[in-house]
C-alpha cells in the first residue's frame, strides 16, 4: 500500500524582489497510513514550509518547487494546479496551525465554519447532526457552535480548530505547531486529544514542533529536519535516546538544559546558515564539532546509524 | 447589543445639541441683523417680522433666545418661507426626498461597483485593475463634481442626445402609473451616475486595502486548507471582513455624499434640496438655507448612528466588547 | 532635508505636480503685474467656439474664455493658500496646545473638533457666507473655520508622541519653561504629518471656493473658474467650452495639490517604501 504522504528529495525555493530563500533544500520523509510522525527542527529550518507545501498552500507567485516530488496516497502532485489542490485538501490531508485565534474566521459562528468542512466533504451526512457529533469528539459542548472564535478560550479554539479538520473526515492529519499558542496545562489536553482521536479514527498524523518533548510524546517516529534539509530520522525512541547526528545531540542536550533550568542555556553554538544560498556540503558544517572535510564538498546519501539505535541519517561521521 | 446601541445614542444627543446651538450662533454672531436670517429678504406680509421678533424673543438676553430658538424646533418650527408659502421644515423634508431618490441607488451602486472592483483586482496587486483603482480615487478626489455632471450633460444629453439633462419628469408629458415612473428613471440615469463616479472612488480605495488586508489574515489558509473553491473562500470569508471597513466608510461619509447630491442636483435642476438650496440662495430666503443646513447635519448624525450599529451587526467582537447577552 | 529631496524626487507623479503648481503661481503673478489685459472686456464676439482668435472660444458677454482662466488662477491659489495656511496655523495652535497640556482643554478642542468632523460642512460654508456676504475674506475664514479640526486631529497626534519622547525630558531639565519646550522642541518635531495635511487642505480649499462661486456665492466683480462654471451651465446647451475649460483647470489644479500632498506625506514618512 502506498504511503499516505511521501517528499522526495523536494527542493523548494522562496524569490521575491531578486532575492531567494531555499526554505526546502532536500527533503524527504514519508508518512505511512495510520502513522503518527513528528518533524522536529528549529524556527527557520523550513518545517512550517513543509507543512504548507502538503496542502500546495505555499504561496503561488513566490514559491517554485525546482527538484523532487510530493506524493500523495500514491498521486504526483508536484505540479498540480490551484483546482486539482483543491480536490486534496481537507480530504485526504487536512490541517490545523498554530495560532487558533488568527486562524479562525473572526465573523463566522463556530458551527458554520466546521458545518463548511462538513458539508464540502461529507455531503451525504445531516450538517447539524454532523456538527454536534464533531463538537463532542473534540470534547466541546454542543453551544459552542453558536459562539464567535473571540468569544471562547484558547485551548476550545484549539478544539474548535480540530473539529474543522476532522469535519473533512482525513487520512492525514498535519498538525503546524498545534500548542504553542497554549499554556502547558492546556497543552497536555490539546495532546491528549490528538492521540486519542487519531487511535478512534485511524488517520495518520505529521506533527510538526520545535518541541522534542511533544513530538516524542506523540509520534512512532520523527524526522529531524535543520537548514531545509531532513539529516535524521527513525523510531522515536532510537533518535531521542541515541541520537546520532550531530545536530540531533545538539537539539537534545540543549532541550536538556532548558529543562533542568542550569544556570546557562545550552546552546549549539553558532547561527543557522543563510537559506539564500545554495552549496553543495552539508549545512550544518560551520557548527558542526566534528565536521571534517568531505562535509564541505557534498551531502552524503543516507545511511544507518553506526554505534547507535537504528535510524537513518545523512552525515560524514557516520559513513 | 442593546447596551451598544445606547452608548451610540447617548453620543448623539449632545452632538446635535451641539448642532442645534452652532445654527443658533450662525443666526446671532454672523454680521447682519439676526431677524434677516429668519425672515430673509424676500418680501413679507407687514408685521411678519414683528411677530417672529416676538416669537424668538430678538430683545431678550442671548439666553432667552437660545431657549426660545429650542423649544421653537422641538416643536418642528423652522420658520416660514415666503417664497415658496411652506413653513420650513415641511419643505425641505418634502424636498430631501428626491435627494434621497439619488443619493440611495448611487450610494448602492457605488459600494457594488466599488467592492467588486476590490475582489477583481485583490488577486493582481499592481495589475491593471490595481492601478485603474488608485487613478480612480484621486481623480474622485479632485473632480468638482458638478462639472462632472456638466461633462455628462454635454456628451450624453447634447452631443449625442440619449438622455435627459434636466429636471424629473418630461414636462410636456403627462405620464401616470408604470411609464410616469420609467420616465423618471430614465431622468435619474445621469445624476446619478454623476454621484456614483465621485463614490466609487472612496469606496474602492478602502475596499482595495481591507479586502487585501483580509486575503492576507491566517483563516483564509484555514478556509482554503479545508478545501473550500477560491469564490467560496473569497465570499464567505474574504467578503464579510472586508466588508466592514467598507460600510465604516460609507456611513461616516454621509455628509460628504450629501454636499455631492446637493451639488448635482443644481445642474441637473433635479427638484431636491440641492435645488432648494440654490433658488433660496437667488431669494435670499435665509430660514429655508438654515433649515437645509438643520435637517441635513441631524441626518448625518443618524446616519452615523445607523452605520454604528451596522458596524456592530457586522462584527460580533464589537458587539461583545459591550457585554454578553447585552 | 538631503534624504527628503531624494525621496520626493522618486515620486514621479508628486514631482509633476510640484512642477505644475509653480506654472500656476507664474501665471498668477504674471497676470497680477501685467499691464493693459482687462479679463472683464466685454467684445461684440459673445460665445464664439474655440478658434484662432479666441483659443478657448468666449462667453456670453464675448470675454475671452483663456484670459479669464488664466486670472482666475488669482483666486483659486490665493484663497487656497491663505485658507490652507490659516487653518493649518489655528490647527497646529489647537491641537499642540490640545495634546500638550490636555485635560479640559483637550476635552474640550477634541469635542468641538469632533462636531465640525459630522455637520455637512459645505453646507455650513455655503449658509455662512450666503448670510455674511460673499466677499473673499469671508470666503477664506469660512473654509478656514471648517478644515482646521483636521490639522487639529493630526498634531495632537504627533504631539502626543514627540512629548514622551526622551530628548523632552532632557530639554526639561535644563530648565526650559513648557510653552518654550512646546514652541520650540515638541512642535517642530511634530510638522512632518501637518505639512502633508495642509498641503490637501489647499485642495480642500480650492475646491470648496470653486463650488461655492458655482453656486452664485462669490462677487461677480472677480474672475474665478467657480463663476465661470456658473455661467457655463446657463448656457450648457450652447457653449460647451464655457463649462469645459474652466473646470478642467479646478480639477487640475486640485489633483495637482492633492498629488503634491501624497508625496510630500510619502516623502516625509520614513515608513513609506518610495514608488
Amino acid at each position: 500500500m502506498a504511503p499516505i504522504l511521501e517528499f522526495d528529495a523536494l527542493r523548494l525555493a522562496y524569490r521575491a524582489r531578486g532575492t531567494v530563500a531555499y526554505a526546502m533544500n532536500d527533503v524527504s520523509l514519508v508518512v505511512g497510513e495510520g502513522e503518527a510522525v513528528g518533524l522536529v527542527g528549529e524556527s527557520g529550518s523550513g518545517k512550517s514550509t513543509l507543512a504548507r507545501a502538503t496542502l500546495g498552500l505555499t504561496p503561488r507567485r513566490i514559491a517554485t518547487i525546482e527538484s523532487g516530488r510530493i506524493l500523495i496516497g500514491g498521486t504526483d502532485v508536484t505540479r498540480f494546479s490551484e483546482d486539482q489542490w483543491q480536490a486534496m485538501r481537507g480530504n485526504p490531508v487536512a490541517m490545523v496551525f498554530q495560532d487558533p485565534l488568527s486562524y479562525l474566521n473572526p465573523v463566522m459562528r463556530v458551527g458554520k465554519q466546521i458545518a463548511e468542512s462538513v458539508r464540502a466533504h461529507a455531503p451525504g451526512l445531516a450538517v447539524a447532526t454532523r456538527v454536534v457529533e464533531l463538537l463532542s469528539l473534540v470534547k466541546l459542548p454542543a453551544a459552542a457552535a453558536d459562539a464567535y472564535p473571540h468569544e471562547l478560550s484558547g485551548g476550545m479554539r484549539q478544539r474548535a480548530l480540530l473539529a474543522v479538520a476532522l469535519g473533512c473526515e482525513p487520512k492525514l492529519l498535519v498538525a503546524d505547531e498545534p500548542t504553542t499558542a497554549l499554556d502547558v496545562t492546556t497543552q497536555a489536553e490539546i495532546l491528549a486529544l490528538i492521540r486519542e482521536l487519531r487511535e478512534r479514527l485511524g488517520m495518520a498524523l505529521l506533527l510538526i514542533s520545535h518541541d522534542l518533548g511533544i513530538v516524542a510524546s506523540a509520534c512512532d517516529r520523527i524526522y529531524v529536519m535543520y537548514a531545509g534539509h531532513t539529516v535524521e530520522w527513525g523510531a522515536t525512541a532510537d533518535v531521542f535516546q541515541r541520537p546520532a547526528h550531530p545536530y540531533t545531540v545538539g537539539l537534545l542536550k540543549a532541550a536538556q538544559a532548558a529543562r533542568n533550568s542550569e544556570g546557562r542555556f545550552a546552546t549549539i553554538s553558532g547561527d543557522p546558515p543563510n537559506l539564500s544560498e545554495l552549496s553543495p556540503g552539508c549545512p550544518f558544517t560551520p557548527r558542526c564539532p566534528q565536521a571534517r572535510a568531505e562535509c564541505r564538498e557534498s551531502m552524503p546519501a543516507p545511511s544507518p546509524a553506526r554505534n547507535a539505535g537504528a535510524q537513518t541519517l545523512r552525515c560524514w561521521a557516520h559513513r | 447589543m442593546r447596551r451598544y446601541v445606547l452608548a451610540r445614542l447617548a453620543w448623539a444627543g449632545p452632538i446635535v445639541l451641539a448642532i442645534v446651538i452652532v445654527t443658533f450662533l450662525i443666526i446671532h454672531v454672523v454680521p447682519g441683523d439676526p431677524i434677516q436670517a429668519l425672515v430673509g429678504d424676500f418680501p413679507t406680509p407687514p408685521g411678519y417680522a414683528e411677530q417672529v421678533r416676538k416669537d424668538f424673543g430678538l430683545d431678550q438676553p442671548l439666553a432667552t433666545q437660545l431657549w426660545l430658538y429650542l423649544s421653537n424646533l422641538a416643536q418642528g418650527n423652522l420658520g416660514f418661507s415666503f417664497s415658496n408659502r411652506q413653513p420650513v421644515l415641511g419643505l425641505v423634508l418634502d424636498r430631501a426626498k428626491y435627494t434621497l431618490l439619488l443619493m440611495i441607488p448611487a450610494l448602492t451602486f457605488a459600494a457594488i461597483l466599488g467592492i467588486t472592483m476590490a475582489l477583481a483586482a485583490a488577486p493582481r496587486a499592481g495589475g491593471l485593475i490595481d492601478s485603474g483603482i488608485t487613478a480612480l480615487s484621486v481623480t474622485g478626489f479632485s473632480i468638482p463634481i458638478f462639472w462632472l455632471g456638466q461633462i455628462l450633460v454635454i456628451a450624453f444629453a447634447i452631443q449625442l442626445p440619449w438622455l435627459p439633462a434636466q429636471g424629473m419628469v418630461s414636462a410636456r408629458l403627462s405620464l401616470e402609473g408604470w411609464p410616469w415612473m420609467r420616465d423618471v428613471l430614465w431622468h435619474m440615469v445621469l445624476p446619478v451616475f454623476s454621484i456614483t463616479i465621485f463614490y466609487v472612488a472612496m469606496v474602492a480605495r478602502v475596499a482595495r486595502a481591507s479586502v487585501l488586508e483580509a486575503l492576507s489574515q491566517d483563516f483564509v489558509l484555514t478556509a482554503r486548507a479545508k478545501g473550500l473553491s477560491q469564490r467560496t473562500v473569497l465570499w464567505q470569508h474574504v467578503l464579510p471582513n472586508a466588508m466592514i471597513p467598507v460600510v465604516t466608510v460609507i456611513g461616516y461619509n454621509f455628509g460628504h455624499s450629501l454636499t455631492g447630491a446637493i451639488l448635482v442636483e443644481t445642474v441637473f435642476a433635479w427638484p431636491g434640496l440641492g435645488n432648494l438650496f440654490i433658488t433660496s440662495i437667488g431669494n435670499r430666503d435665509y430660514p429655508v438655507l438654515v433649515g437645509i443646513f438643520l435637517v441635513s447635519a441631524i441626518a448625518v448624525v443618524i446616519a452615523n448612528l445607523i452605520t454604528d450599529i451596522l458596524y456592530a451587526a457586522l462584527d460580533p467582537r464589537v458587539r461583545s466588547s459591550y457585554g454578553k447577552n447585552a | 532635508m538631503p534624504r527628503f529631496l531624494q525621496r520626493f524626487l522618486a515620486y514621479r507623479a508628486g514631482l509633476a505636480a510640484g512642477a505644475y503648481v509653480a506654472l500656476l503661481a507664474l501665471v498668477a503673478l504674471v497676470t497680477l503685474v501685467l499691464p493693459g489685459v482687462d479679463p472683464h472686456q466685454i467684445t461684440d464676439h459673445a460665445m464664439v467656439a474655440p478658434s484662432a482668435a479666441h483659443l478657448l472660444g468666449t462667453d456670453e458677454l464675448g470675454r475671452d474664455m483663456l484670459t479669464g482662466i488664466l486670472y482666475g488662477t488669482q483666486v483659486s491659489l490665493a484663497v487656497g493658500v491663505s485658507a490652507a495656511l490659516g487653518a493649518t496655523l489655528l490647527g497646529v495652535l489647537l491641537g499642540a496646545a490640545s495634546g500638550f497640556y490636555g485635560g479640559w482643554l483637550d476635552l474640550a478642542v477634541m469635542r468641538i473638533a469632533e462636531m465640525f468632523q459630522v455637520v455637512p460642512s459645505f453646507i455650513l460654508a455655503a449658509v455662512i457666507v450666503a448670510l455674511s456676504g460673499t466677499g473673499l475674506t469671508q470666503v477664506v475664514l469660512v473654509i478656514m473655520l471648517l478644515a482646521w479640526p483636521q490639522i487639529a486631529r493630526i498634531t495632537r497626534g504627533e504631539v502626543l508622541r514627540v512629548k514622551q519622547l526622551e530628548f523632552v525630558d532632557a530639554v526639561r531639565c535644563l530648565g526650559k519653561r513648557e510653552w518654550e519646550i512646546l514652541a520650540a522642541e515638541v512642535v517642530p518635531n511634530a510638522m512632518a504629518p501637518v505639512l502633508a495635511a495642509g498641503t490637501l487642505v489647499v485642495a480642500q480649499a480650492i475646491l470648496l471656493e470653486a463650488s461655492l462661486s458655482f453656486l452664485g456665492l462669490s462677487s461677480a466683480d472677480i474672475v474665478s473658474w467657480g463663476r465661470m462654471l456658473n455661467a457655463g451651465q446657463r448656457f450648457l446647451f450652447n457653449a460647451w467650452w464655457m463649462s469645459v475649460f474652466p473646470g478642467l483647470a479646478i480639477f487640475l489644479t486640485v489633483l495637482a495639490f492633492n498629488l503634491l500632498g501624497d508625496a510630500v506625506g510619502s516623502a516625509l514618512n520614513p515608513r513609506t517604501v518610495t514608488r
